[in-house]
């Protein structure tokens, strides 16, 4: 694996996407940086879905057609439970009234439970190695881990100190709650559909997207319909209120909301990115492939398939629980209309077409893949031959037919290898 | 006891009223969703075949399956109702394209026994239909039942027609190159997505009818049966009728059970195998064309493009319940998936009627992975 060919692939595709984009963007007024940041923010939560299906299905073989549910389960989850926490008043006076000291313990142990999330991966992938000598790897992986778990750890001790404290607090109980929810329903449909053949977890998953939106459409109670929820935008509240930060994006001519969110989703990204890099290379990664080469190999050599398909697809439904959180922040809401089950095919198709087996290939797939929607759905010369110009029937079939040239011309994408293709051949 | 005059197309009234927490559910009722249930389990099951052996011969989960259904619905509309002018040049093309293909494939067999002879001719008959209704449409006016059979079969036929085409331009190469399991999902993923939005791109995505009004049902036993329910499921009877004599009595159709049975196996004693694939994919997107239409009848008469795609889980469930590759395990799956989802609306209420196929299929991958019908 070549990693700087590979950075530099992705510097260069992020870099000609957004020229082209600003090309297109560009007004008698100037450049439009809030249309730009916006598509950013966009690309960001394709590229965690696109990484979680990247781990799932590049990595290990699994073919989950129901990404977008988990994506729909950690974003209501999280906004249920906020509401849920939320006085008749608006005033977060719930469950953490006051962020008292029983209130931060409650958070430090769910903060304990993300940790684990973080380093249960770490610790699988150094285990194996622990008789021996710790590889400079894992020590990084469980660095990693446990400096996420500090950055937690100081984030929740802010909490009785800021005057927000309690809504924060509610806020970071709540997004956990909504990954936590994502990885236990991944695990729900996985145990009985993934002991046997492998397309059966496509079929399994599908269905199971399907449910979900029935769910948001009919439990009133919990997710208002069809009407959805409104949601807390604890990112936004916070780029208008710190000063020295709103001032900087005025002064850039930017809504102080957009470039927030822009670095917010950056940061997730990049740290899920290295996080995944660095878990690829573990000798967990390596069973990962082992068994999406050949599971029966990798079990007549002791490894625990079942468990090892199930870790990897709840690692990345949380990813695609973290990618619904920022969605619904970022839109305001979440309501069924927000997670069609096309931004599955969409992110699948984000990590063909970046290179399967290629955590990076699967940001990189995310870049083209939506600055070429964008593109098209800009290109008033589809109004020309007589297009529509908005999204639809046009744009899908030609995301379609792309789909299906690469599979046929080029199956291992842009920065995929060929031996690596043993299961997509 | 007074029916309480549920008819098939009141399931969100009658979900609301006996949802959970009913006091009782009453004898008649369960009789009454037994019937929607037997009708649309019978309309699963001709759809479900195709899928079924596909997935037996080429071990292809074809997600595109659903849209060959949406496909005959919205068809048949087009020809039944829509009817623009540059139909009737079309249907001939169709049939003159139709028959030339069959006498290739035709000639192309060195003997013939006398149930495919008999089959060759119920087709060239059925292309009779098609030329005499082209001829007669200058002058009928209004969506008539044998309109609507006419404009079912030529949609069948543009169904099994884009079929065979895409069995030669796409799967046969793919074959060719030993293309895995999941390329061949995934492309068919994107072979769905271009299918439905070119639909969707023809006929927008608004609900249509073929035809508007009431619907007639009748009372037996106490139990509504509608019209449509009343032409449905003797059609679709007669369907599987036929299918059956066809995989039991010709060459062809025992190929076609041998293949899906053993393609290795089959391929040593001489099978033609890619001839007999593409008439699975023919035979198969004709029938799921004919149950599309089948289905907008009975669903109150109204379709859209997504109702295809929307049946995928039901239609996976009865095939993985009936046993990969086996047509008729796909009926047979069919029927209970379809007896399961409508009862399930007595319980759950109609909105989750998905749902019980769901659990109907997490229930058989659980406890008996190799189908219900299926030895182990």
């Amino acid at each position: 694996m070549n990693r700087s060919r590979d950075l530099t692939v992705l510097a260069v595709t992020a870099a000609s996407v957004f020229v082209l984009l600003a090309a297109l963007s560009f007004t008698a007024t100037g450049l439009a940086w809030n249309y730009l940041l916006g598509v950013l923010v966009i690309i960001e939560i394709y590229a965690l879905l696109a990484l979680g299906l990247s781990l799932e299905f590049g990595h290990t073989g699994l073919l989950n057609f129901g990404h977008v549910a988990f994506m729909g389960i950690g974003a209501y989850g999280m906004a249920i439970l906020v509401r849920r926490l939320e006085g008749d008043d608006g005033r977060f006076s719930g469950a953490l009234a006051g962020a008292t000291v029983g209130g931060a313990a409650a958070v430090a142990v769910l903060v304990m439970v993300l940790g684990a999330l973080v380093a249960v991966p770490a610790l699988l992938a150094a285990q194996r190695w622990l008789p021996g000598a710790w590889s400079s790897k894992a020590k990084t992986a469980l660095g990693l881990a446990a400096g996420g778990l500090v950055a937690a750890l100081a984030y929740a001790a802010t909490f009785p100190l800021s005057r927000d404290g309690a809504l924060n607090a509610t806020v970071f109980l709540a997004v956990l709650a909504g990954l936590l929810l994502a990885a236990v329903a991944a695990l729900a449909v996985g145990l009985p559909a993934l002991r046997l053949r492998e397309d059966y977890l496509a079929i399994a998953a599908i269905g199971f997207a399907e449910i979900m939106q029935k769910v948001y459409e009919n439990e009133d109670r919990l997710t208002n319909g069809t009407l959805g929820l409104v949601v807390h935008r604890p990112v936004a509240r916070w780029a208008s209120e710190t000063v020295w930060f709103r001032d900087f994006a005025r002064g850039l001519e930017i809504q102080p909301s957009y470039l927030a969110h822009a670095l917010l989703g950056l940061v997730a990204v990049a740290y899920a990115l290295v996080a995944l890099q660095l878990l690829a290379r573990s000798p967990w990664g390596r069973v990962l492939k082992a068994i999406r080469e050949d599971d029966e190999v990798a079990a007549a050599l002791g490894k625990n398939v079942l468990a090892a398909k199930l870790q990897s697809l709840m690692i990345g439904s949380a990813l695609a629980g973290l990618a619904g959180v920022l969605a619904a922040w970022w839109f305001g809401s979440v309501y069924p209309g927000h997670f069609p089950k096309e931004i599955t095919f969409f992110a699948l198709i984000m990590v063909i077409v970046g290179g399967l087996a290629n955590h990076v290939g699967a940001v990189v797939g995310s870049l083209v893949m939506w600055g070429f929607y964008q593109f098209a759905l800009n290109l008033t010369l589809l109004e020309r031959f007589g297009l529509r110009n908005v999204a639809g029937p046009p744009e899908q079939i030609v995301v379609g037919l792309l789909l299906i040239a690469v599979m046929v011309v080029r199956p291992q994408g842009i920065l995929g290898r060929k031996e690596e293709l043993a299961h997509v051949r | 006891m007074i029916s309480r005059a549920v008819s098939f197309d009141k399931y969100e009234f009658h979900g609301a009223v006996l949802g959970p927490g009913a006091p009782l559910v009453a004898p008649l009722d369960v009789a009454q969703f037994l019937v929607n249930g037997v009708v649309f389990g019978a309309i699963l099951g001709v759809s479900a075949i195709g899928l079924s052996l596909v997935y037996g011969i080429l071990r292809l989960a074809n997600f595109a399956h659903g849209e060959f259904l949406t496909m005959g619905a919205l068809f048949a509309y087009l020809f039944a109702v829509l009817q623009p002018t540059w139909l009737g040049p079309l249907a001939l093309g169709l049939g003159a394209a139709l028959a030339l293909l069959l006498a290739v494939d035709v000639a192309a067999t060195r003997r013939l026994e006398r149930g495919e002879r008999l089959a060759i001719g119920g087709f060239a008959l059925a292309l009779g239909i098609v030329g005499v209704w082209t001829l007669a449409e200058t002058v009928a006016v209004g969506t008539t039942l044998p309109r609507l059979l006419a404009a079912t079969l030529v949609a069948a036929a543009c169904a099994a027609l884009l079929a065979g085409g895409l069995d030669v331009a796409l799967w046969r190469p793919l074959r060719r190159r030993h293309a895995t399991l999941l390329t061949l999902v995934i492309v068919s993923i994107g072979l769905a997505l271009v299918m439905r939005n070119a639909l969707q791109l023809g006929f927008g995505a608004e609900n249509l009818a073929f035809a508007r009004g009431v619907p007639v049902s009748e009372l037996l036993f106490g139990v509504r049966v509608s019209d449509a329910q009343q032409f449905a499921f003797p059609a679709s009877l007669a369907i599987m009728g036929a299918l059956h004599a066809f995989l039991t009595r010709t060459r062809t159709g025992k190929a076609m059970r041998a293949l899906a049975d053993n393609p290795d196996l089959a391929r040593a004693c001489g099978v033609p195998v890619d001839r007999v694939i593409l008439h699975v994919w023919v035979l198969g997107a004709a029938l799921t064309a004919s149950a599309g239409v089948l289905l907008t009848l009975v669903q109150n008469n109204t379709m859209n493009v997504a109702m295809g795609s929307g049946l995928l889980l039901p239609l996976f469930a009865a095939v993985i319940l009936g046993g990969i590759g086996s047509a008729h395990g796909a009926i047979a799956g069919g029927f209970v998936v379809g007896i399961g989802m409508k009862t399930s609306v007595l319980w759950l209420g109609a909105e989750y009627e998905l749902a019980s196929a769901f659990l109907l299929l997490l229930a058989v991958l659980l406890v008996r992975p190799q189908g219900l019908f299926r030895g182990a």
